[in-house]
């Protein structure tokens, strides 16, 4: 009786033992696997091209001093041939991102992207909206939720926008205090 | 580019970088950095890297990264390394097509390639004025403090000892690490 529990309690030490080598070889081995970029469809990738000129908006000197924070709404007008026909960002955002914007480094012809974009997604005759904020001084940042703010957010030239709208995914880039994102 | 910044880029970071990336992400893909400090970057701030990336004829991408030059000309060279390594990911992801909002978040996945790449540039804790571990992936962080998971569970993740402002401060503004004077 005895030696069968002191039997089972060198088993069980073993056990014990052969479970902890594994799991710091799989946590080894885990912390030197290589790694796979996200994988992505076709689509995705095009929207990646089309997230990369609004977030390096944010470079412009003149938006990088800026501590006003922006919420607004990307609206991008298809129409029934799959052609991009207008872009314009909702009446909250701040002045000086929509200047940073329209004055980025152009990278690649966007409005190629956005049409590659909207034929692989098989849009036509839609508008498509894109929330876009930008929170410098996170996580203090300053908090404007005014009714005429939010009122705003989805108005463009004061209108609201008529017709059938796909929401894209949003675009939320915070800013910490010293600048980076 | 100031002395200290090109002793820095002389320390074959070029090739350093290449073997980050080709452990990090099993790509063949070569990158050619250069460096310029021409564009006024805001203080905290250290580097920028602006698509496209696109790759040549061989598929290597030619990458030019922007570094701050009132900053980092008074910041240890690995400190300078760091924000060169941060840089460089941004470019081989940007050319993947990754979305710049993702991209810091599959960068902290990788903080402890990164700071052993920094560890076969400056030696780890056995050499004199080598970097820890903690020192290493406490350095790698550098940028990424925006993230979700660094605030709930990346010291955890890592068994992070030390503070990573301290840290940051120390091979920054402080006086340790390799300095020209």
């Amino acid at each position: 009786m005895v030696k069968d529990v002191i039997k089972m309690n060198i088993y069980l030490k073993i056990s014990a033992t052969l479970i902890m080598l594994l799991c710091i070889i799989s946590s080894v081995s885990a912390q030197n696997k290589t790694f796979e970029l996200p994988k992505q469809s076709y689509s995705d990738s095009l929207y990646a091209r089309i997230c990369t000129p609004i977030y390096f908006s944010f470079y412009t000197p003149s938006y990088m001093a800026t501590t006003t924070p922006t919420f607004t709404i990307l609206k991008i007008e298809i129409n029934s041939q799959g052609k991009v026909i207008a872009i314009n960002f909702s009446d909250s955002a701040d002045s000086v991102f929509v200047k940073a914007y329209k004055n980025r480094k152009k990278y690649d012809d966007e409005i190629s992207t956005l049409e590659k974009y909207v034929k692989a997604k098989l849009y036509t005759d839609v508008s498509l909206l894109m929330p876009v904020s930008f929170e410098p001084k996170y996580p203090n940042s300053v908090k404007d939720f005014s009714y005429d703010k939010m009122e705003s957010i989805m108005q463009w030239n004061k209108k609201e926008v008529v017709g059938r709208v796909i929401m894209l995914p949003s675009m939320n880039i915070r800013i910490l205090p010293n600048g980076n994102m | 580019m100031k002395k200290m910044v090109n002793a820095t880029i002389n320390t074959d970071i070029n090739t350093k970088v290449n073997k980050l990336i080709q452990d990090v992400f099993a790509s063949s893909q070569k990158l050619h950095l250069s460096f310029v400090d021409n564009v006024p970057l805001p203080n905290g701030v250290e580097g920028q890297t602006e698509p496209p990336h696109e790759p040549d004829a061989d598929g290597n991408l030619n990458v030019q990264i922007q570094l701050n030059s009132n900053s980092l000309p008074n910041y240890s060279q690995e400190f300078i390394a760091t924000v060169i390594m941060h840089e460089a990911l941004h470019a081989f992801m940007l050319a993947n097509n990754i979305n710049p909002i993702s991209q810091h978040n599959i960068m902290v996945k990788y903080v402890g390639k990164m700071g052993a790449s920094l560890q076969t540039m400056f030696g780890n804790a056995s050499v004199p004025g080598g970097l820890s571990d903690d020192d290493a992936r406490n350095l790698a962080l550098g940028g990424l403090s925006g993230t979700d998971s660094f605030k709930t569970s990346i010291a955890t993740d890592l068994k992070l000892l030390g503070s990573f402002e301290a840290i940051q401060l120390a091979f920054s503004i402080g006086s340790r690490g390799k300095r020209c004077n």
